[in-house]
C-alpha cells in the first residue's frame, strides 16, 4: 500500500467502516510511515470536537405530544410536505371534481324544474294578479305616469334617471317576464 | 426484539387502531431527541418545533409502512432528517449542487486538525462545535451530525440521505475538510499548538 492509498483509507478506517481485509495492510502501513500515523492522528483527533453534544437551550413545549397527537388525528397536513406539488395538484382536482358534480347537479335540477313547469297547464292570465290586486293595465298606466316627468301624479320618483324607460319598452319587459 | 421495540410496536398498532393516547405516547418517548437534532441544524426554537411536528405528522400517515424491521427511532430519524434537510433547502440554504460540485469548491487539500486542548470545558467545547457547524453548508452538516454525534454506519447515512456509499465517503471527507478549515478560520487560537 502506498501513501496516497493509505490516505484515502485513513477516515473509514477511523470510522470502523473497512473490512479486515482492507484495514489490515493500512495497519501495516501506518506501522512503517510515520507522516500517515500522523495523518491518521490528526484525523482522530477531529472526533474530540464531537465527544460534547450541544447543550441544547430549545425545550420540548409543554403538551407537544398531545397537540401533535389531536393535529394528526384530525388529519393535518404536515407544513413541509415532501410531495407538496402532488398534494396541490391533488387538492386542486379535488375542488375541480367538486365544482363540476355540482354544477352538473344543478344543471340537472332546472331541467327537472322546466320539464315540471312546462307539463303545468297555462291559464289565460286571468288568474294573475299582484297581491295589490292591480290589474296588468293599471299596474302599465302607474308606470306611465311615473316615467313621464309631466304626467298627473308623479312624485318625481323617476324623475332623475338619465334613461327614464319608455312605456312601450317596459310594457315588453313585463310581458317577457310573464 | 428488546422491550423498547416491542413496546413501540404495540404503540404503532394500537395507534392504527386510532388509539390518540398511544400517538401521544410514542410522540413523547422520542420527541427530546428529535428536537435535539434539529437544533443541530437550526437556532430558531420555532423552525425546531414545526420540523419535529411536520415530522410526527409524517410519520402519522406513513405508520402503516412501518414495518419494524428497523427501530422505530431509525425510521423516524429518517423522515427527521429529510423534513429538516427539505425546510431548509426550500428556504434557499445549501444548494446541494453546488456544494457537490467539484468546480465550484475546488479541490480540498487536507489540513491538520486542531485539537481542543484539555483545559477546554465542555459546554465551552461543544458552543464551538456548533458555531463552526452553523458555518458549514447544510449538507456537510448533515453527514457530520448522522456520523459524529449520531454514530450511523456509512450504510445508514446513505440510507437515510438516498445516496451510494461512495457519495458518503467523499462528502463526509469534504465536510471534515470543511470544518476543519472554518474552525481555524473561527478559532485560530486552537491551531497554534
Amino acid at each position: 500500500m502506498n501513501c496516497q492509498d493509505s490516505r484515502s483509507l485513513i477516515p473509514s478506517y477511523l470510522d470502523g467502516e473497512l473490512s479486515e481485509h482492507q484495514a489490515g495492510p493500512l495497519r501495516q502501513h501506518l506501522m512503517d510511515c510515520q507522516p500517515c500515523r500522523k495523518a491518521a492522528a490528526g484525523q482522530k483527533a477531529l472526533g474530540r470536537w464531537f465527544e460534547h453534544e450541544p447543550v441544547s437551550d430549545v425545550e420540548v413545549p409543554a403538551g407537544f405530544a398531545q397537540r401533535v397527537s389531536r393535529l394528526a388525528f384530525a388529519g393535518a397536513v404536515p407544513r413541509s410536505s415532501e410531495e407538496p406539488l402532488e398534494v396541490a395538484a391533488s387538492a386542486e382536482a379535488s375542488f375541480q371534481s367538486t365544482v363540476l358534480w355540482m354544477t352538473a347537479a344543478a344543471a340537472a335540477v332546472l331541467l327537472a324544474v322546466s320539464g315540471m313547469l312546462a307539463q303545468l297547464p297555462r291559464g289565460d292570465g286571468s288568474n294573475l294578479r299582484a297581491g295589490t290586486e292591480q290589474t296588468l293595465e293599471e299596474t302599465l298606466d302607474e308606470i306611465d305616469r311615473l316615467a313621464d316627468p309631466a304626467g298627473a301624479g308623479s312624485e318625481g320618483g323617476l324623475q332623475d334617471m338619465s334613461v327614464p324607460v319608455p312605456a312601450e319598452d317596459a310594457s315588453e319587459g313585463i310581458d317577457e317576464k310573464r | 426484539m428488546d422491550s423498547a421495540r416491542s413496546l413501540d410496536s404495540t404503540l404503532v398498532q394500537q395507534t392504527l387502531s386510532g388509539d390518540a393516547a398511544a400517538f401521544e405516547e410514542l410522540v413523547e418517548r422520542y420527541q427530546g431527541r428529535l428536537f435535539a437534532l434539529a437544533r443541530h441544524y437550526t437556532r430558531n426554537a420555532v423552525d425546531i418545533e414545526d420540523m419535529v411536528q411536520d415530522t410526527f405528522l409524517k410519520a402519522y400517515r406513513r405508520l402503516e409502512s412501518f414495518d419494524n424491521r428497523s427501530s422505530f427511532y431509525t425510521w423516524i430519524y429518517r423522515i427527521a432528517t429529510n423534513t429538516i434537510l427539505d425546510v431548509l433547502k426550500r428556504r434557499g440554504r445549501s444548494p446541494i449542487r453546488a456544494v457537490e460540485d467539484p468546480e465550484v469548491i475546488g479541490e480540498v487539500a487536507p489540513v491538520d486538525a486542531p485539537t481542543p486542548t484539555a483545559a477546554l470545558e465542555a459546554a465551552e467545547l461543544s458552543e464551538v462545535t456548533r458555531k463552526v457547524l452553523d458555518e458549514l453548508p447544510d449538507i456537510f452538516k448533515a453527514v457530520l451530525v448522522m456520523r459524529e454525534f449520531d454514530g450511523l454506519a456509512y450504510q445508514e447515512i446513505a440510507d437515510n440521505l438516498g445516496i451510494s456509499i461512495g457519495t458518503v465517503e467523499s462528502r463526509l471527507f469534504r465536510a471534515r475538510a470543511r470544518f476543519k478549515d472554518k474552525l481555524l478560520t473561527l478559532f485560530p487560537e486552537y491551531g497554534e499548538h
